[in-house]
């Protein structure tokens, strides 16, 4: 083992035992009256009515947005007429442009003489 | 008054009995959450936590452990909690600090103190405890409370719900990990 591992380890063990004579914590002199008050405070709070505009404003709100997400899943999604519209936009355009000649005729229809 | 007697005057409220049971134990609780959080006004905030707690849920105590025993769990939930959430804090803070929301030294400001400034005990335990933060969680546990409450092994397997056997072991393992992680250190710092 050469100098410098032996001081790494030597650095190691006493960071291990740096906790050993470590001095203990006192406790604040006002932690009862500190525990006192914040027991009384939680005790207030829930003399408070159950009842509270948030708790009924939150569940209603949910239900509101849940019904909405749905109906417009409905109207969007339940589509046979939109589907159809499609079909038959594509075969109106295509017949306007005639592209279905076009793939029956042959090569020398469109080569002039 | 006994933990018997003082457990019967805490169920049925009694602020006397309150009041002898934080004399009794808070320099225990403040010291094992102090091992956990390592900043003396955090662990003074968990401390009055675990005794509101401890108000609170006292008619659950069945008398299965040792009431000392029972306030340490709280203890050491307690902590494990609130150290689980400034690691959730963190993570949060760098990454609103990677799409420029917030400056992350914020939050873990409260840990980046001048090693210079400190002595070389306290600069070694602040190290210490650093690695501590990595170790797993069963090894954390029996390591803060044997390092910093003094607790047997025993009294650690209470607390922690476990055999003798098993905290030797999760003890031989964190100082296993921890001499394995301050070699890294000192090496690195020794470049």
């Amino acid at each position: 083992m050469d100098n410098k591992e032996r001081k790494i380890q030597t650095e190691v063990e006493k960071t291990l035992m740096s906790l050993d004579n470590r001095e203990r914590l006192q406790p604040n002199p006002w932690l009862m009256t500190r525990i006192e008050e914040r027991l009384k405070k939680e005790s207030q709070g829930a003399r408070k009515p159950a009842w509270s505009f948030s708790r009924v404003l939150q569940p209603t709100f949910m239900v509101l947005l849940l019904l909405l997400n749905v109906y417009t899943a409905y109207t969007v999604f339940s589509t046979e007429s939109w589907s159809e519209t499609d079909e038959s936009n594509d075969i109106s355009i295509s017949d306007d442009f005639a592209y279905m000649d076009i793939d029956e005729q042959t090569l020398e229809y469109y080569i002039p003489e | 008054m006994d933990d018997n007697a003082l457990i019967t005057k805490l169920k049925i409220g009694s602020n006397e009995a309150f009041r002898i049971l934080v004399e009794t134990y808070q320099e225990k609780v403040l010291n094992t959450c102090y091992g956990f959080m390592r900043n003396k006004e955090e662990a003074e905030d968990l401390t009055q936590e675990v005794f509101i707690e401890v108000f609170r849920s006292i008619h659950k105590f069945r008398g299965d452990s040792k009431l000392s025993t029972w306030i340490y769990r709280i203890a050491v939930s307690k902590s494990l909690e609130e150290v689980r959430s400034r690691k959730r804090q963190k993570r949060a803070a760098y990454f609103k600090s990677l799409i420029g929301l917030e400056v992350a030294s914020e939050v873990v400001a409260s840990n980046a103190r001048d090693p210079h400034q400190l002595l070389e005990d306290e600069q070694r335990a602040e190290v210490l405890h650093q690695m501590m933060g990595q170790l797993p969680e069963s090894q954390r546990i029996a390591f803060t409370l044997h390092k910093y409450e003094g607790m047997s092994y025993k009294e650690i397997a209470a607390v922690m719900d476990t055999s003798v056997p098993a905290v030797e072991s999760l003890m031989f393992r964190a100082k296993t990990n921890l001499k394995k992680k301050l070699t890294v250190f000192y090496t690195k710092k020794m470049i």
